[in-house]
């Protein structure tokens, strides 16, 4: 039995039912004047139903049973939710920050994830960002933020 | 007569200085993509896509196509090299390139995929020059219910021929037609799924879904590992295949250009389908299948010009029909909308310097990467030592930089982190992104035509078997199922066997 599926199933489940009730309320309409919640009505119908039978080959299923952790297991997840973590910082502060600086910080923790020596790390992400500056804002006019640093 | 002129009209546009320019960038970074592991078309071209926001939508597409056809080429220098596929459509060719590497026979392996990927390449082209036009000409009688049913196919397709679990594919295909309805409803305007947020009145946008599955996602779950891939020691050498090298491999590079020729047009297909069908035809038909695996020249040459006849040829169903027939060409699909163009039957009439332009590209493209493929390879052996470390967080950066660039908003940002942790919990949980992006792609297509077929007909399904290129297209999706089905009962039929034999 494969508890990843167990627990996907779940959550698709949750969607089905909430994009089924949405659908309710949108209005079906009818075969000869579909409705606005015509199309998502039956996609949230047949994704149930797959859903439904996906559970069922499951519990049939003559597997041994599959640990949640073992998608995670000799991987270094953890570099992995660190990124994610200053990927969400890096937008929150990107604005306010402005271009420059907020990347800055966010090569160093992503350079650092590779464990450099301090000043190959420094010396990179200054690089990095002074790179991509000239490429992304002066050459292709992209409009970074500005932030404190103007310019 | 006509077609000629056309395609001489395609030549001056695509051999105008900065087209040209386009062809030359968009190669060299789908052959560096290609070569590159951890990044595939897909995720290169959504990472480029809002790069190309300041070009002609001509030049904007002729760079994107590039890098489609050129990932090809640079694919399979990683899987002769290093044994580690630089693509998936270059999976097969690690299986006897390797082991002509190991046997002192670099030189041929590349040569052999570059030629041959060369000849597929512009046989898929003709192809795509003598059907387009005829195609585009019968599209033009299509209506709501042949559209509908096409797309039906295509969906089908894309999920019977999905490398997981079917059910999983078809849960993918049937949540990103949930996820393409977000929106207002292109009827009522109605809100669906907005959450009142203004950013989400138009969609999602199929940039930062791409960029974040394919792109981020990808990035994520290589940030996991570290690739121990080591790059052969040795002299590459001979590079043009010798006399004995071409007749041995004649008979596969024929047969993998028709197999790749006829996979790419099919919705679904495509290159990647379209290499493991040529090499398994090959051993097949081989007097000696037991050299298979251990450094056939055949096992080089049918896959690498099955991928590159499908690269070309896939280009049919996107640029007559309006429907892309495989995950990158969505991408790519994604592309024309955003430059206010829109695919189909009237693109010829309407767009005719983007149209023969692509396609004459396409030629110049297929010769440029014979010239850079081959006595660049020192090149791209070096590139491969780029340590991941550098390599991934300067990935990330571009994705973000490219999806704040789309709207110059953080909301695109956002999306696309979304994305790219629901490809990576995706990649754990077993579930692939492709029948999700084709269907996101297709579904507002999908939802409008079927509405319309429905109200054609006051509510009759029989519109689409009274048609006869629908009724055509839903007997081969019921076959495909159907099929499945039954596959499915044999595999479970085996399964309760085994206790047995025991």
């Amino acid at each position: 039995m494969e508890r990843r599926d167990l627990l996907s199933s779940f959550v698709w489940f949750t969607i089905a039912i909430y994009v089924f009730l949405t659908s309710i309320r949108l209005g079906v309409g009818a075969f000869n004047h579909p409705g606005p919640g015509f199309l998502l009505f039956w996609s949230s119908i047949f994704f149930a139903f797959f859903t439904f039978l996906l559970v069922i080959m499951n519990l049939l299923a003559k597997k041994n049973t599959v640990r949640l952790v073992d998608s995670w297991k000799g991987v270094k997840w953890g570099n992995v939710v660190t990124v994610i973590i200053s990927l969400i910082i890096y937008t929150m502060v990107l604005t306010k920050l402005g271009y420059l600086l907020a990347t800055l910080g966010l090569m160093i923790i992503l350079f650092g994830i590779g464990r450099m020596k301090p000043w190959v790390l420094m010396i990179s992400s200054i690089l990095t960002v002074v790179l991509s500056y000239f490429i992304f804002y002066v050459f292709l006019k992209v409009p970074l933020p500005r932030g404190v640093i103007a310019f | 007569m006509e077609t000629l002129n056309s395609l001489l009209y395609g030549f001056s546009v695509a051999l105008q200085p900065d087209n040209l320019f386009f062809v030359f960038i968009g190669t060299v970074l789908g052959t560096l993509v290609g070569v590159l592991p951890g990044l595939g078309p897909v995720g290169a071209i959504s990472i480029l896509l809002p790069m190309t926001f300041k070009l002609s939508s001509t030049g904007a597409i002729i760079m994107l196509a590039g890098i489609y056809y050129g990932a090809m080429y640079g694919g399979s220098t990683t899987s002769i090299l290093v044994n580690v596929p630089g693509e998936t459509a270059s999976v097969v060719t690690c299986l006897d390139g390797y082991q002509m590497a190991l046997q002192g026979r670099a030189g041929p392996a590349l040569g052999i995929a570059a030629f041959g990927s060369f000849i597929a390449g512009t046989i898929g082209l003709i192809g795509l020059i003598v059907i387009a036009k005829p195609l585009s000409t019968m599209a033009l009688k299509f209506g709501p219910p042949e559209y509908f049913a096409i797309i039906l196919l295509g969906f089908t397709f894309v999920t019977y021929l999905s490398r997981g679990s079917m059910i999983k594919a078809i849960m993918m295909a049937f949540l990103g037609l949930i996820l393409s309805i977000v929106g207002l409803d292109p009827i009522t305007a109605d809100q669906r799924m907005t959450f009142g947020i203004l950013n989400l009145f138009e969609g999602i946008g199929v940039a930062p879904i791409a960029m974040g599955l394919f792109g981020v996602g990808e990035v994520f779950s290589n940030l996991e590992i570290i690739s121990s891939g080591e790059i052969l020691k040795t002299k590459i050498k001979n590079l043009f295949p010798s006399k004995l090298d071409w007749l041995q491999a004649k008979w596969a590079l024929v047969r993998g250009t028709l197999i790749g020729f006829f996979m790419g047009i099919l919705p679904g297909g495509g290159p990647v389908l379209s290499t493991f069908i040529a090499y398994g035809v090959e051993k097949r038909v081989s007097k000696n299948p037991e050299k298979f695996g251990k450094g056939a020249i055949e096992g080089v040459a049918a896959p690498e010009s099955a991928n590159n006849a499908a690269a070309s040829t896939s280009f049919i169903p996107l640029l007559t029909l309006g429907i892309p027939p495989n995950v990158i060409l969505a991408v790519l699909f994604g592309a024309f909308l955003i430059h206010g163009v829109l695919p189909g039957p009237f693109l010829i009439k309407d767009h005719p310097d983007l149209f023969w332009g692509v396609i004459s590209s396409m030629y110049i493209g297929n010769m440029m990467l014979l010239i850079l493929n081959l006595p660049l390879i020192p090149m791209w052996v070096q590139v491969l030592k780029i340590p991941d470390k550098f390599l991934y967080p300067l990935i990330l950066l571009f994705c973000l930089v490219g999806a704040y660039g789309l709207n110059n908003s953080l909301f695109d940002v956002i999306v696309m982190i979304i994305f790219g942790i629901l490809g990576y919990l995706f990649r754990k949980f077993d579930y692939e992104g492709a029948p999700l992006i084709l269907a996101y792609v297709l579904g507002p297509m999908f939802e409008v035509n079927l509405r319309r077929s429905l109200l054609m007909s006051q509510g009759s399904f029989s519109i689409f078997i009274t048609r006869p290129i629908s009724l055509v297209a839903i007997i081969i999706s019921l076959l495909l199922v159907i099929t499945s089905i039954f596959q499915f009962l044999r595999k479970m039929k085996r399964t309760k066997e085994i206790p047995n034999i025991n």
